[in-house]
């Protein structure tokens, strides 16, 4: 690699390494490999010309054998859309009832406030009664309905 | 401490607001979707992440009312 696509790639690095909020990418070197960058501060930058990758095991990957750099998205377009959906019932106002049901066919209904949250991807919810609590994450989510008041 | 909870996280009396924990400790409550109020506990997650933390009610010392235009 020449020297300035060297220097190109260490500064792409150290422009992705903590921005708020982290956007997770993959480094794909020159023969095919990908290394998946899930969380800020999760590789190392030495010197010039090598990287620390910290996965099961830590990999040290040499910026010349870096063939290009590759944005990954956390969630597909559908699962996008639900969380903004289950966003936007949570802070609807006036506050709506809603249930949401899960791929595995369980059901919960949110009558309150606060009796859900959502973080980037997952969530934790508790049951109307009190009684269960679960924690979610968006691909759990079947559907989101609104509750007809009886 | 639990009955201006109580108030507070309610959908008509809400206001954004900070809990200050004992230990000086400062988690923000933006929007509903951020926490989870359960009997003892309240679950805030952090903004745009996955990352939450679980907050014994007995050991929140001060309900900070933040003013809602104010930038984060």
């Amino acid at each position: 690699m020449v020297p300035s696509l060297q220097t190109e790639i260490h500064q792409e690095l150290s422009r992705r390494r903590s921005p708020v909020p982290f956007i997770p990418f993959a480094i794909i070197t020159v023969d095919g490999v990908e290394h998946m960058v899930r969380r800020s501060g999760q590789f190392a930058l030495r010197e010039n010309d090598m990287m620390l990758l910290s996965n099961a095991a830590t990999t040290r990957i040499r910026l010349a054998d870096i063939a290009r750099i590759e944005e990954r998205r956390l969630m597909t377009k559908e699962q996008e859309k639900i969380r903004d959906d289950l966003v936007a019932h949570l802070n609807g106002k006036p506050f709506r009832r809603f249930s949401i049901r899960m791929t595995d066919g369980s059901s919960y209904e949110i009558v309150r406030v606060f009796q859900a949250a959502i973080g980037l991807t997952k969530g934790y919810l508790v049951s109307a009664d009190g009684k269960n609590r679960r924690n979610f994450h968006i691909r759990d989510i079947a559907t989101i309905e609104e509750m007809v008041a009886a | 401490m639990r009955q201006a909870l109580a108030t507070l996280m309610t959908e008509e009396t809400f206001e954004p607001f900070v809990f200050v924990m004992n230990s000086g400790d400062r988690y923000e409550v933006r929007t509903f979707d951020m926490a989870v109020r359960e009997r003892d506990i309240v679950t805030v997650y952090r903004y745009r992440s996955n990352r939450k933390d679980i907050l014994r009610i007995a050991e929140i010392c001060v309900l900070e009312i933040l003013d809602p235009d104010e930038p984060t």
